[in-house]
């Protein structure tokens, strides 16, 4: 029976209608009462039990044949002619006795309501039942199954707060799932349309870049190796258009495959099949192309275009190359910076100097490979201009310069900067000093040999394996005692062996240090040597 | 119904109307949430992937090969019996794209023939080498170089077995390049994947870069000949099948949105770059869990919060490594239900962050849903069973309700997958066969009758290992670790 | 008719080398990676070979190792982007190709290395 009552909540918060129309359906029923006997009829024939009320047929001037059937009516003995029946509980079996009534006596017989055993009149049996429903004593049902079970949900009034609580979290819950199934419905429609509207253009485009590309190659090749650069300088556009037959002039795709195209070529070919292609590039007012896509505000459109200006040096493009040189997204910023330092032929590397986002090292490798690419080609680039600039990364990446490009008169601009740098900096500066051997600093770099900065520390003495003097030697011999970390000893003592390896067997051979005696096993190693 | 009318029961009734109503509401907004979270991260890695895609378009990788800025880097690689293969991987290994790095494979006291193996074919020697204890380890046994030249950079450490984390330590104490990366030596690495993988090292000027995950593709049924794979193939069996669906889930959906917040948390074991200083800053892997990869990163992170300095974990979603995935049930299982202990252990070491505005997104967003998500996952999928099927018995008519909910999240599901293997098409298209494609959608269907129990029971069956087995160390499972570099104190032995 | 096999995996560089060859009257075999060079090798009897030293799975100098044990005398030309103080490149050297074209190149000077060295 708790399973009743459990299952009959839970249908009502599953049928949440349902349990909202049921109350105020209680109350207009009994607000119809008053108006409509009708009602009252119709709810006697639901056979309900009403407690007090009774049933009597009376029958007037009956002339019953003697017939077995309606032996349940009696002689009023008081007033002849007039039958009563048994008394009835339901208003069902009364009618169904009424029935019973030959048809032509029919009229002459009518149901009495006994109130409390007493006879009573239909005014008065409405007033009673209007009392009652009021009163929450009696609950008129409704037709159907549910009926009782929801009429014992609405009498039960010691639960009302419950009732609501119930309600609220039938809405709750309601509204979580609709919202989610919505939610749901419309953000999956989106997606999988979004998806399939990308993949469908990427496909398209894919196509269509393959075409291109097949429509390019064939006239591109023949125009490079069947004209010479002065005969390719007489052609007018009109006349290296009709090279490729099939060509879309006036689609940005088109342009865009065949500036890629051009670009690749370019960038695997030497020697005067270069100018070709930019002269094509030029003629075919491509440049033009380019500079658009300057205008996008989509930063992989403006990257592009800054690529195709570098690849193709479009020097006259540089001032407005330069406005995007201090741009605050990483790519155009990369990216113009590096045109800028390839077609501005400034050799003051201003650009780069007055930087203020710090140099990433992506960065530092893209501009290395064009200074060195500007080296190469003569240009005396002002490398030590760098290492005047307010931002630090711009001139760590002046000394690794000097470095890389083995810029070996630079060095003694690196041992006056040297005293006021930074930590970091510092570290850069001594491996120059130590790839090139540079003596001259060994002031400088017995200086910072106390840091108790463990990379600082380890640079100096990496430049004093090589640049070491006999002071030196005593200098670390007496550093050994104080050293605790790992990384610090061995190099110390990879210093020391190559500076004085008599030294360091005198010294420290008898070390009874077991890290030190390890260190030198390796140091001996000839294997370890050799890597 | 005479009995209901007693107050008893009344009380009693009540009680547990609430309970059902309660629990209901909790399934529901769970539910709710999952799917909210999935939409939200949709949109997060669509957005990064995008972003990446277009990166691509202006890398230019070859350069970082020969660029003298390029950071060095130290592959580390433990292997515990793989005499088989290892010849073969360390050679693949050696042939990577990439100028600047060395190779360390570390025998873990395997039983098999694999350091007699590495010994021959490499010409390696026993050397003196001073080895760094920066991290307690195992005893080492030796460490050789080879003779010949040609194999400079190779690096063989061979010590007492102390598992994988503890091997991963050996090899970190006596790399010299600045960047580690850490891989399963019977990874396939394609030629460039350091290239790949170390541009966010390189590219980042606001933040430091702690570390850099990849993504790991399913090797199985693909041809793979001389270390790369040359065609993709989906595996025969659905057990495989299912893994490069969820694969590609959890790598180009799941780390890609978290990347784009900064809340990446894990970085597979399998192919992980990490900064070599600050790995020694924390103390190395700690090899007393068995989700070192994860508790690694979550270490790593706490640090660089604790030290008030900006970072970030990155994530390159080229596909660039590849490892076969176990098909087999028993396997697979056991890996499931070490995952599950291995997040668990992770999570209840770093107790401090959850929900820790110190910590930013990571204690703010990426520990909660690890917690809630990850973690409770199969305990109130399990739940949310038992309810189901209870209600279904008592014949009540809210199961149907609850059925909804389940058909609901079960269209969800293949919504996402199918997501991801559009996402897969779109960015790398390596699936071509039109039959690949059919079956990985006929998984997608298949999975989450078939597959996810399993994976739920063998997430309980984690939970349940997890709370036999935490008496070994469970005083410090209790308080986790305070700061992040509360790790030096434990003791490895 | 002299056949020659270009191992390039950058479609655009093999098609102008082919391009350039064919006008010098060579039949071009063309492969873009270093197992399909492998098996060309193997299969195709090739009087020349152009190959990159980085190729999608395979290390050029597996390429040059696996040509030299097929037909030791094959005349090889080293076609890369890397510089030749690169360790791979010296190492081509060392496995004796007979010569090297830097990245970028000129295709007339390369149509001239190949003939010279298919007369030879």
């Amino acid at each position: 029976m708790t399973g009743f009552t459990k299952r009959q909540k839970l249908f009502a918060f599953l049928f949440l209608h349902q349990l909202l129309f049921s109350l105020p359906f209680g109350i207009s029923q009994a607000q119809v009462l008053h108006q409509d006997w009708v009602q009252v009829d119709s709810l006697l024939l639901t056979g309900q039990d009403i407690p007090g009320l009774e049933f009597v047929i009376v029958a007037d001037s009956l002339f019953l044949p003697a017939d077995s059937t309606i032996v349940r009516f009696h002689k009023d003995i008081a007033q002849p002619g007039r039958w009563y029946s048994d008394t009835l509980g339901s208003y069902v079996e009364a009618k169904a006795l009424e029935q019973h009534i030959p048809n032509e006596m029919r009229d002459r017989a009518s149901i009495v309501y006994i109130l409390f055993k007493k006879e009573s009149n239909p005014e008065a049996l409405l007033e009673y039942l209007d009392n009652l429903i009021r009163n929450e004593l009696f609950a008129p049902s409704v037709a159907g199954d549910g009926g009782e079970l929801m009429l014992l949900a609405n009498r039960t009034a010691f639960k009302p707060f419950y009732q609501i609580r119930l309600r609220i979290l039938s809405d709750l819950k309601m509204i979580v799932l609709l919202f989610s199934l919505i939610l749901f419905f419309l953000a999956s429609v989106f997606l999988v349309g979004f998806m399939f509207f990308v993949r469908s253009k990427k496909r398209r485009t894919e196509v269509m870049t393959q075409r291109f590309k097949s429509l390019c190659y064939e006239p591109l090749s023949n125009l490079l190796f069947e004209y010479e650069l002065d005969e390719l300088k007489d052609f007018s556009a009109q006349k290296i258009w009709e090279f490729f037959p099939n060509a879309q002039a006036d689609n940005h795709l088109f342009k865009d495959v065949m500036i890629q195209e051009i670009i690749s070529l370019n960038k695997n070919m030497k020697g005067d099949f270069k100018s070709k292609l930019k002269l094509i590039y030029r003629k075919l007012n491509l440049v033009a192309h380019s500079f658009k896509k300057l205008e996008s505000s989509q930063w992989d459109i403006v990257t592009t275009g800054l690529v195709e200006i570098n690849e193709m040096d479009v020097l006259e493009a540089a001032p407005i190359v330069q406005k995007f040189t201090h741009h605050e997204n990483f790519h155009i910023r990369s990216q113009a910076v590096a045109t800028y330092l390839n077609i501005s032929n400034d050799m003051t590397l201003q650009v780069l100097v007055h930087q203020t986002f710090p140099l990433s090292r992506w960065q530092q490798m893209t501009y290395f490979r064009i200074i060195r690419f500007l080296t190469n080609q003569g240009t005396k680039v002002q490398v030590e201009r760098l290492f005047d600039s307010y931002n630090e990364s711009v001139r760590i990446f002046g000394y690794r310069i000097v470095r890389y490009l083995g810029l070996v008169d630079r060095l003694e601009i690196l041992k006056e900067k040297y005293p006021n740098a930074s930590r970091d900096e510092k570290i850069e500066i001594l491996k120059c000093f130590d790839v090139f051997s540079f003596t001259d600093a060994i002031e400088h770099v017995h200086q910072d040999i106390y840091t108790e900065d463990k990379d600082l520390y380890v640079a100096a003495v990496k430049v004093l394996q090589n640049i070491g003097t006999v002071i030196s030697q005593t200098i670390l011999i007496e550093r050994i005692e104080h050293l605790v970390d790992f990384d610090c000893l061995k190099a110390t003592l990879e210093a020391l062996k190559a500076m004085n390896p008599v030294l360091v067997e005198k010294e420290l051979e008898s070390s009874l240090k077991e890290e030190i005696r390890q260190m030198l096993a390796h140091l001996q190693d000839p294997i370890l040597c050799d890597v | 119904m005479l009995t209901s009318k007693t107050p008893f029961c009344a009380m009693y009734n009540l009680l547990f109307d609430l309970f059902v109503d309660v629990m209901g509401i909790i399934f529901l907004l769970y539910s709710l949430s999952i799917i909210m979270i999935y939409l939200t991260m949709t949109v997060l890695s669509t957005l990064e992937m995008r972003d990446h895609l277009k990166k691509n378009k202006f890398a230019d990788y070859k350069d970082v090969i020969t660029s003298p800025v390029a950071p060095g880097i130290s592959i580390i690689a433990p292997a515990y019996n793989e005499g088989k293969n290892i010849v073969q991987n360390t050679k693949s290994l050696m042939t990577l794209h990439y100028s600047k790095y060395e190779v360390i494979i570390v025998n873990d006291g395997s039983k098999d023939d694999t350091l007699d193996r590495m010994i021959e074919s490499f010409d390696m020697v026993k050397t003196n080498f001073a080895y760094n204890h920066a991290i307690e380890t195992k005893d080492i046994r030796g460490i050789y170089k080879s003779t010949n030249r040609s194999f400079a950079k190779l690096t063989l450490i061979d010590k007492e077995n102390g598992g994988k984390a503890d091997a991963l330590n050996a090899g970190i104490n006596i790399a010299q390049q600045e960047i580690l990366a850490c891989i399963d030596v019977d990874c396939i690495l394609s030629s460039d994947s350091l290239t790949r993988m170390v541009r966010p090292f390189m590219e980042e000027i606001n933040r430091k870069v702690i570390a850099v995950g990849g993504v790991i593709g399913v090797a199985n049924n693909c041809d793979v000949k001389d270390g790369t794979v040359t065609k993709y193939r989906v595996p025969d069996s659905l057990m495989g099948r299912f893994q490069v669906v969820e694969y590609l889930r959890a790598f180009l959906m799941g780390r890609m949105a978290w990347t784009r917040i900064n809340g990446l948390m894990l970085i597979s074991g399998a192919f992980g770059l990490f900064n070599r200083e600050l790995v020694l800053k924390v103390g190395g892997y700690f090899p007393k869990t068995v989700g070192e990869d994860m508790e690694l990163v979550v270490r790593m992170r706490r640090y660089m919060a604790e030290q008030k300095i900006p970072y970030k974990v990155a994530f390159v979603p080229d596909p660039l490594c590849w490892t076969e995935v176990p098909e087999s049930a028993l396997i697979l299982g056991r890996q499931r239900n070490r995952w599950m202990r291995g997040t668990i252990e992770t999570l209840q070491l770093h107790q401090q962050v959850r929900l820790n505005p110190k910590y930013g997104v990571m204690g703010m967003v990426s520990y909660p849903f690890w917690s809630f998500f990850e973690k409770m996952a199969p305990i109130f999928e399990f739940m949310g069973l038992i309810y189901t099927i209870i209600m279904v018995i008592s014949g009540d008519i809210s199961a149907v309700y609850f059925i909804a909910l389940f058909v609901l999240i079960y269209c969800f599901s293949i919504m996402i997958s199918s997501f991801s293997i559009l996402y897969e098409e779109i960015a790398y298209n390596n699936y071509k066969d039109k039959g690949d494609l059919k079956k990985l959608l006929t998984t997608i269907m298949l999975e989450p009758f078939l597959i996810h129990p399993r994976i739920v029971w063998w997430g309980l069956k984690g939970h349940y290992h997890f709370i036999k087995g935490k008496g070994g160390w469970g005083e410090m499972i209790r308080t986790g670790f305070r700061k992040a570099t509360d790790r030096q104190n434990v003791s490895n032995a | 008719m002299k056949n020659i096999l270009v191992i390039e995996d950058d479609k655009l560089i093999s098609s102008l080398v082919q391009f350039r060859l064919k006008k010098e009257g060579y039949s071009v075999t063309m492969v873009e990676d270093g197992i399909s060079g492998m098996d060309a090798i193997d299969t195709q009897e090739a009087d020349l070979i152009i190959t990159d030293v980085m190729i999608p799975y395979k290390n050029g100098i597996e390429i040059i190792n696996h040509a030299r044990k097929v037909n030791p005398k094959i005349p090889i030309i080293v076609l890369s982007s890397l510089g030749e103080e690169e360790s791979t490149v010296m190492e081509a050297f060392n496995l004796g190709v007979s010569d090297f074209v830097p990245k970028p190149f000129n295709p007339n000077e390369l149509a001239v290395r190949v003939r010279r060295l298919i007369n030879n």
